[in-house]
């Protein structure tokens, strides 16, 4: 059984209706992942046009089915722990997940996905 | 169809990835004045697309540079056979068909090029998944080196403990 559905955005929005529906498969195959990280999704969905993919986000994000967080990636390219709630109040030193303190100055900012439902 | 027209969404995340480029040292203050800069104009939704875009546009072409996804099972593969070839040598040699003298270095060659291959698989997919501290973002490098600094020891040392020849 699927956390959630997206049938009825993708019928409302039919110009994103195969990048929804790809999500959907995604989150499907990923039951265990609480927090969806939208690098991880855009290299698994190599088919799904980026635009569209970012398209799709941002309407389960509007529809209330995601909350929005934004986390940093470590000079190692991964998520760092720390979770923000605007890109505005992330510090510029944080620990990596070997609890080194990096400079933040040229990291990424992500904005990653908590599932609502 | 979001807010806002998708134009005005995929131009600001165009413009955010400009200014990232004009200055990648200074990315993280450079996404955050954007940000702050478009929040102040109402436009939220432009500045999250923007960092949504920018995140993913980097981690696809990333993954391209990246290791290979058979990299992992590549790796388990030749640690499987390499185990294997080990518990052969051990049941024969038990049987009585020990390796002959002349014939140790192909052996020891085996087992290290078999041990540096399983290395530089394994040891590149953690690196690329950043589970080893220090290696940045250079798997395949930290894969070679890896590979080439394991059979190196592999041979020095089973020379040294097996000396070939009779």
């Amino acid at each position: 059984m699927s956390r959630i559905n997206l049938e009825a955005l993708a019928k409302q929005h039919p110009d994103y209706a195969r990048a929804l529906r790809a999500l959907q498969s995604w989150i499907d195959a990923h039951e265990q992942e609480r927090v969806i990280n939208p690098m991880k999704v855009a290299k698994d969905l190599r088919q799904v046009d980026t635009t569209d993919l970012a398209m799709a986000f941002t309407l389960l994000h509007k529809a209330g089915l995601l909350k929005r967080v934004y986390k940093v990636l470590t000079p190692a390219g991964v998520l760092a722990d720390g979770e923000f709630d605007s890109p505005t109040v992330i510090p510029e030193k944080l620990p990596d997940r070997f609890e080194r303190y990096f400079d933040t100055s040229d990291a990424e900012i992500v904005p990653v996905f908590r599932l609502v439902a | 169809m979001t807010g806002k027209p998708r134009g005005r969404l995929i131009q600001a995340a165009h413009e955010l990835n400009k200014r990232i480029q004009e200055n990648p040292r200074k990315s993280l203050k450079t996404s955050q004045t954007f940000y702050v800069e478009k929040v102040e104009k109402g436009e939220t939704e432009e500045a999250d697309f923007a960092l949504l875009m920018n995140s993913m546009m980097a981690a696809r072409e990333e993954s391209i540079h990246g290791v290979p996804s058979w990299f992992k099972v590549v790796g388990f593969a030749l640690g499987g056979v390499t185990l294997v070839f080990l518990m052969v040598l051990v049941f024969a040699s038990m049987w009585g068909h020990s390796v002959p003298p002349e014939s140790r270095f192909l052996v020891h060659f085996a087992f290290s090029l078999a041990s540096a291959l399983c290395v530089a698989a394994l040891g590149g997919e953690a690196a690329a998944s950043g589970n080893i501290p220090l290696v940045g973002k250079h798997p395949l490098a930290f894969s070679a080196t890896g590979g080439i600094a394991v059979l190196v020891i592999m041979l020095a040392v089973l020379h040294w403990l097996y000396p070939v020849g009779p």
